[in-house]
């Protein structure tokens, strides 16, 4: 297993005196508590991209792009708006080609598996490979409870309640929705509507989850409440997440990527990108010359 | 806009008061206008009055209740129950919209979520081109060619399924099953243009969602569209139905005329709307019997008002961000596509 | 790590997704199945009774012989329609006008909205029945049935379509242009009439070919307003024939012949009605106001 990045740059906030109304996560499930260290509970598989293009009709969104995400780690990618970032993780679970005109070439391997080989099925990669979105987007016409076992329902006709608590709980989200699973998802709050996506997404127990500008459209508190999930997260998944707040990316992971019009800049430990970059855009970007 | 002649010279320079003689158009138009449209709403509300008062001779003759619940149907003798006619309305409105709405939302998903992207313009033209024959064609059509050839598949099902209800016995040319196809046929295109309208106002973030979970195409269709749209797809349904209680023409043609109550859908019958069609000619000098027709034709308005009220709730509640009214003579053109929006 | 490969979705989840899609398409070709065997029958049992003189000479009425042709049929559809349209298109565009640029949200603008839409729902024999009782019963302009009072009736159809496709459009001109307008100093009435109107026309125009096209079709509202006659009239206030009523009543006919004039009236009436559809379609296309 590798080293998990240090945590020198990561919160300087407090979090004491954030009421959480929940038990710490890690009372439900029993692992080895190290300092600092965040022991994989379930070995989560890698993701590489290996020269990976993408068009939207004409347009040459992403070029020729190779990048790594490690099991069982947070990944960001960082840069200026359109340089590819969303692109790129929609391309990792075939979402990219959803969009009329769009279309990708390359390779994705989930550990040595190709997503995009010809004989691997579509939506069994996008079952492997979870994502979030940008904008909360329960299903509005669904409970609670059915939100989070809508995932589960297209493979077994019954969905254990277990189920569901334990995807809730994952997401942080149980106590605050224990008594009221059967109200609509659309009635939570934005922050606890988020969560309930990530629930539902971790239903399903994918091996990877996207995120996507998960906290972008929430309030601060909702935020933070998010970045703490992901760091619980990593013990069952593999993290990519897209941001454009670069102090969340050093808030929350252990290697970062700088994306700039389509191309990998540079990758490497958080740490080193915003303290050391080794590439000059990156270092313009990370102290705020652009972008 | 050519601004010389839109404020003439003199105008421009003039204080800032303008004369009452200048004000007197725009005080024209605005009241005349508003006459207009008050004056629309009084001669609605003067029909209906009068459509009340004409039939009343019916009314005090029969009673509202034996008019409506009593099945005999015999102008020679002085008979007016026109339960035969609410049934067969109701019948055929009935296999109109089992037979209908689920073609028409077939039509409306395909054309918005599975159809190859260049024929989805030329298969909307070609649904919404159906509306466009008229309803006597549509008869013409059902009285030479689909009587006869529907006879012997009628009879073959009469025969193979008569353990079900309605089905079974003999069977005749005209009847309720032929003239609910055909009203079928003739709600499909609004129905379908009602709900493709709806499908499209589909959020394509809950499709997404829906997909990224890992659901094919029609899971995907089930999960976030169909739950989505239902509310409008009633409604499209509801307008439908309103379409079809009132259709005269074509129903006449080929429901057989027979003031009765047939035992099975195979057989014939009679609607509101055919029977005015029908007897009006016989009802000239007849005072009783025309009342009883205008009376027919009461009850077929307050049905048609009743439906067309329930089905503008559903539509617009499912309408929200739609800003065309939907079912007008411009929807459905230049469909909104909310898939072209690009992700940053 | 081991190369293992995607869990394959189980092929009852595939079988679904292909039926369910195979059988919405399924649908959807059924769907077109009675569009194309109108236009074919239409075409088969109507072209035989195409002729010069079918459209030159009136129906005879007789059962035997010579049918005749369809003349009085075209012109009756055409003259009645034609007043229709005359009535109804101004009163129906002022309604529109009222709507969005006085009425606006006002309770009697939803009044009048609501009473438009019930005008929508009401069945056309209903809108025959109201002729009938007002102006036909009682004789009015000195005749019982009259190609005007069949007018009337068609009017009252058109008049919802009319103004509701009327008022879209004329919401869609933007409000920059009326402002405009107002900020060079013209009157209300000015802009209304040199500003919105012309930039809304297309899409009026195009409303009202529909609505023309729905009420040249129409056969209930003229059984017994207009009534059917065979001999050409020009006079209004004479009984007048139309191209739905001529077919109607040749329906139930056992001459061949009849039944063969029927079929090339309603050949021609499609034929008018389709050309009034893509002429409406196709102005629509070419003015993109939004």
């Amino acid at each position: 297993m590798s080293d998990p990045a240090p945590h020198a740059l990561r919160r300087d906030v407090s979090l004491d005196h954030i009421p959480s109304s929940e038990p710490p996560l890690t009372a439900s499930r029993p692992v080895p508590r190290g300092g600092g260290a965040v022991a994989p509970e379930r070995v989560a598989r890698a993701v590489t991209v290996e020269r990976l293009n993408a068009w939207y009709g004409d347009q040459h969104s992403i070029k020729d792009l190779t990048l790594s995400f490690a099991p069982n780690r947070a990944t960001a990618l960082i840069g200026p708006s359109g340089s590819g970032k969303s692109t790129v993780v929609r391309c990792i679970n075939r979402m990219h080609e959803e969009i009329p005109g769009a279309r990708a070439g390359g390779r994705v391997l989930l550990d040595d598996v190709d997503v995009y080989d010809s004989g691997v099925d579509v939506v069994a990669v996008r079952r492997s490979i979870g994502m979030v979105f940008q904008k909360p987007n329960p299903f509005p016409t669904m409970s609670i409870f059915d939100n989070v076992a809508a995932g589960l329902r297209l493979t077994s006709r019954k969905v254990g309640h277990d189920q569901v608590e334990r995807a809730l709980r994952g997401a942080g989200l149980w106590e605050e929705v224990k008594d009221r699973l059967g109200k609509p998802g659309v009635g939570l709050s934005g922050g606890q509507q988020q969560r309930l996506c990530i629930a539902r997404a971790l239903a399903v127990e994918p091996d990877v989850l996207l995120m996507d500008e998960p906290a972008s459209a929430l309030d601060p508190i909702s935020t933070l409440k998010i970045e703490e999930l992901v760091e619980e997260l990593k013990r069952t998944v593999t993290i990519a997440i897209v941001t454009h707040n670069m102090q969340q990316a050093a808030r929350v992971a252990d290697d970062t990527a700088f994306l700039l019009d389509g191309e990998l800049v540079e990758v490497g430990p958080t740490e080193k990108i915003f303290t050391n970059p080794d590439d000059s855009r990156t270092e313009e970007y990370v102290t705020g010359k652009f972008g | 806009m050519e601004a010389g002649t839109l404020v003439p010279a003199g105008e421009r320079s003039s204080a800032l008061h303008r004369s009452p003689a200048a004000r007197l158009p725009d005080r024209l138009l605005k009241w005349g206008l508003t006459a207009l449209s008050v004056g629309v709403i009084a001669l609605i509300a003067y029909f209906f009055i009068k459509l009340i008062l004409e039939s009343r001779p019916v009314f005090s003759q029969v009673g509202l209740g034996s008019y409506l619940f009593s099945a005999d149907w015999v102008p020679s003798k002085q008979l007016y129950g026109a339960l035969p006619l609410l049934a067969g309305t109701l019948v055929t409105s009935a296999i109109a919209l089992v037979l209908g709405i689920p073609v028409a939302v077939a039509t409306a998903l395909y054309i918005t979520e599975l159809a190859p992207r260049r024929i989805r313009g030329p298969l909307t033209v070609v649904v919404d081109l159906l509306a466009a024959v008229p309803s006597v064609v549509y008869g013409l059509w059902g009285f030479f060619f689909l009587i006869p050839k529907l006879q012997p598949a009628e009879r073959w099902f009469a025969d193979a399924f008569s353990f079900l209800p309605f089905i079974g016995g003999n069977v005749t040319g005209p009847n309720y099953f032929v003239a609910g196809l055909i009203l079928a046929i003739m709600i499909l295109p609004i129905a379908s243009a009602i709900s493709r309208e709806v499908i499209l106002t589909v959020p394509r973030e809950h499709k997404e969602a829906a997909l990224a979970l890992g659901a094919t195409r029609w899971e995907m269709i089930r999960m976030a569209v169909l739950p989505y749209a239902r509310g409008g797809i009633a409604g499209g349904a509801m307008l439908g139905l309103g379409r079809a209680i009132g259709e005269t023409i074509a129903v006449t043609l080929v429901i057989g005329n027979a003031p009765v109550i047939g035992h099975t859908v195979f057989q014939q019958g009679y609607t509101l709307a055919a029977v005015i069609a029908n007897e009006f000619g016989e009802a000239a000098s007849d005072p009783l019997h025309r009342a009883a027709l205008i009376a027919a034709g009461l009850v077929l308005f307050v049905l048609t008002l009743g439906v067309n009220a329930v089905a503008r709730a559903f539509v617009l509640r499912a309408e929200r961000a739609v800003t065309s009214p939907a079912g007008g003579p411009l929807a459905g053109a230049g469909g909104r596509n909310a898939d072209s929006r690009m992700p940053t | 790590m081991s190369a293992v490969a995607f869990a394959p979705i189980s092929a009852r989840r595939r079988r679904v997704d292909k039926l369910a899609r195979g059988g919405v398409a399924l649908l959807t070709g059924v769907a077109l199945v009675p569009l194309a065997l109108i236009l074919y029958y239409l075409l088969k049992q109507g072209l035989g009774a195409i002729s010069l003189s079918f459209f030159t000479t009136d129906p005879t009425g007789s059962f035997l012989g010579d049918p005749g042709g369809i003349k009085s049929a075209i012109v009756g559809t055409l003259l009645m329609v034609g007043l229709a349209t005359a009535v109804a298109v101004p009163v129906g565009v002022g309604v529109a006008i009222w709507l969005v640029e006085f009425g606006r949200v006002s309770k009697l603008a939803h009044a009048v909205r609501y009473f438009i839409d019930v005008m929508t729902g009401v069945p056309s024999i209903v809108f025959g029945l109201f002729v009938y009782i007002t102006l036909v019963l009682g004789g009015v302009g000195g005749s019982s049935f009259a190609g005007w009072k069949g007018s009337t009736a068609l009017a009252l159809l058109m008049l919802p379509i009319v103004t509701r496709s009327a008022e879209v459009v004329l919401q869609l001109v933007p409000n920059s242009l009326r402002e405009a307008a107002y900020a060079l100093g013209a009157p209300r009435w000015k802009t209304v009439l040199r500003v919105v109107l012309p930039t809304a026309l297309p899409g009026i125009v195009t409303g009202v070919l529909l609505a023309i096209a729905r009420a040249a079709g129409e056969t209930a509202p003229l059984l017994f307003t207009a009534a059917v006659v065979n001999a050409t009239a020009f006079n209004y206030n004479d009984r007048m024939n139309s191209l739905p009523a001529l077919i109607f009543q040749n329906v139930g006919q056992a001459q061949d012949r009849l039944v063969t004039i029927a079929w090339g009236a309603a050949l021609t009436l499609v034929a008018m009605i389709l050309m009034l559809t893509l002429l409406a379609r196709l102005i629509q296309r070419r003015s993109r106001l939004s």
